[in-house]
């Protein structure tokens, strides 16, 4: 089954290059820190987005997973604690579309990260919409996650310091230990 | 105390003051606080070299007692005052200190100092901390070594000299025809006129004072209906008011006015509850964005937190202040009605799933559970409300095939969570 979409503007197009990875940005509310895991809501859109989550296309010049990185650190309120990739092929096997919008005009405050695409999930109800995260996330975490510096995990699984501490306030999953720790380790 | 030369006063340095007020060697009475500025500065420019010399030593208490300058000779053609010291263990360091003094009001008068106090400086100093020109063959003159046209000294450096009150005010009582120059017995000088004390001096000791000032004190502001939630650890029914730990705030008092709200923190002090946590909802006063008193509370909330795997997560998740989320500046503070049925879902998924499930914030305040196998996502979302809805979704990759049940009843929930994990 394949959804219906609404027509693209003439500054976008559909993406057709089913190879391409496109590059997600896992922030701290999105983040299992326990099973080091993204929740599948990292790969769906959150209320602002508007059925629109952003991703960035390998394809494009000069984007890598760690370019992409260091544009989010750079540019975005909550910095990612590292980069886990679908590919165009993998959105069209959920359903989906990948819409390539970098030509398209912006407005005077707003900026927009090289290589700059979204998954589109506009017309898709809610229980779609967890259906096809859900999917896009079992396709990612069968890829892993691509290392970056300050990248989440190295190859033996274990945190660096860096995102130790960033993780630290918010973790995610259910903690290892059975007692609260830090300032509310006593009750 | 070995001394660093014979016992004669050789000559240390000469301070000269060129104007019609100093014409035929004449030294006024109000111009010899030039000299002491001078002094000062001299003297903390050979501490530092004493320091940098002998890291982490105190300084020793005769260091300043030592360096006992002494005017020897005022020359004629103006007033020259020619300083002298006494031999001394710490010679190496005066002579060090005198020379670097020199050298800062070079490259101060040069502009050179106030450039390396945006971009750091630290590349002329070697891994000891010593400034590489100190290291330079002696025969390479001072113009020499400043002719890449970059300042000499760390931007720490430059900072602390810039701090001393003797040389924000050296030459402050020159007039506008007047000079100061001080020289060293090797002939290298530097003259600080009233102009460069204005065009280059001032501005220098300015943009330290800049990048010194304490940050600005945040703004106090009161927010009338606000929400914090942590753990009540005082209460104090005399003077009204109790203390609560905080997850993201530390502890933080407040305050209450209605005798009921007395009753129901004193509920939660007698409950039986394993580490409860309380949120409390009322007036709240910030001090930038850190909590700095809950003026009055006006609503208390109890949520128990027993000792299981996930209550840390749960408390950060009833610890989530209003607008949670920085990318979009949303989120509704989390529901302790949603944690608590998170709670029960969790007790119900442990005996079915080994691997760790994710415990979400969701935007409209309610909760997302979520349990990943590398071909299942097995999820619950709990809405906020008091009677909060429950959507069990699974989603399998072989077959491709997804399930969801919606309820309001949390035996549904728990028996379509414990169906799709089975």
């Amino acid at each position: 089954m394949t959804y219906e979409f609404p027509a693209t503007e003439a500054c976008e197009s559909v993406l057709d290059t089913p190879d391409e990875l496109l590059y997600r940005q896992i922030t701290k509310h999105k983040w299992n820190e326990v099973a080091r895991l993204p929740s599948s809501t990292a790969f769906g859109p959150a209320d602002a987005d508007k059925g629109k989550p952003s991703f960035a296309r390998a394809g494009a010049d000069g984007v890598t997973e760690q370019t992409s990185r260091d544009w989010h650190q750079q540019n975005a309120r909550t910095p990612s604690l590292g980069v886990w990739a679908t590919t165009v092929g993998e959105v069209q096997g959920a359903d989906l579309r990948t819409v390539e919008d970098a030509n398209c005009p912006l407005a005077p405050d707003q900026v927009r990260a090289p290589g700059h695409c979204f998954v589109d999930y506009r017309e898709l109800t809610k229980s779609q919409v967890r259906t096809a995260r859900a999917e896009l996330l079992l396709r990612a975490i069968a890829r892993g996650e691509l290392p970056t510096n300050d990248c989440l995990a190295d190859d033996n699984g274990d945190a660096d310091q860096t995102n130790t501490d960033q993780e630290a306030e918010h973790s995610g999953g259910a903690a290892a230990e059975s007692e609260p720790e830090g300032p509310f380790g006593s009750s | 105390m070995p001394d660093d030369d014979n016992d004669e006063r050789p000559e240390y340095s000469a301070f000269t003051l060129r104007g019609d007020r100093f014409a035929g060697g004449r030294l006024p009475i109000d111009a010899l606080v030039e000299l002491e500025r001078y002094r000062a500065i001299l003297l903390a420019a050979a501490e530092r070299a004493w320091r940098r010399a002998h890291p982490g030593e105190p300084l020793p208490e005769d260091f300043a007692s030592e360096f006992d300058l002494a005017i020897t000779e005022v020359r004629d053609g103006s007033a020259t005052s020619v300083l002298e010291r006494p031999a001394s263990a710490y010679g190496e360091y005066f002579d060090s200190g005198r020379d670097e003094t020199e050298r800062l009001f070079q490259e101060i008068i040069a502009g050179l100092a106030l450039p390396a106090l945006d971009a750091g400086g630290d590349e002329t100093r070697d891994l000891d901390g010593d400034a590489v020109v100190d290291q330079l063959p002696d025969d390479v003159a001072i113009e020499q070594v400043a002719s890449p046209r970059r300042s000499s000294f760390s931007r720490d450096d430059l900072v602390a000299y810039a701090s001393l009150p003797e040389l924000r005010d050296l030459g402050a009582s020159l007039q506008a025809d007047e000079t100061a120059e001080i020289a060293n017995p090797s002939g290298e000088q530097v003259e600080i006129s009233f102009a460069s004390r204005i065009t280059m001096i001032r501005p220098f000791v300015e943009r330290v004072e800049e990048l010194t000032a304490p940050p600005p004190r945040p703004e106090r502001t009161h927010r009338q209906k606000d929400s914090i939630a942590g753990r009540l650890i005082a209460l104090n029914p005399e003077k009204r008011n109790y203390t609560v730990r905080t997850l993201l705030f530390g502890e933080v008092s407040g305050r209450y006015k209605e005798a009921s709200l007395f009753d129901d923190l004193r509920d939660v002090l007698n409950s039986n509850a394993n580490a409860p946590v309380i949120r409390i909802v009322g007036r709240m006063a910030w001090v930038g964005d850190k909590l700095d008193r809950i003026l009055e509370a006006k609503q208390v909330e109890l949520l128990e937190v027993p000792g299981e795997s996930w209550s840390r997560r749960i408390v950060e998740l009833a610890s989530l202040p209003p607008n949670w989320d920085e990318e979009s500046q949303t989120g509704e503070v989390i529901s302790f009605t949603a944690l608590e049925a998170a709670r029960e879902l969790l007790r119900a998924a442990q005996e079915l799933q080994d691997s760790a499930p994710g415990i979400f914030p969701l935007e409209d305040g309610g909760v997302h559970l979520e349990w990943t196998v590398p071909t299942r996502v097995t999820s619950v979302e709990i809405s906020p409300e008091d009677q909060p809805e429950f959507v069990v979704h699974s989603f399998t990759l072989e077959p491709r095939a997804a399930t969801e049940v919606t309820t309001t009843n949390i035996s549904e929930a728990t028996s379509a969570l414990t169906e799709a994990l089975g």
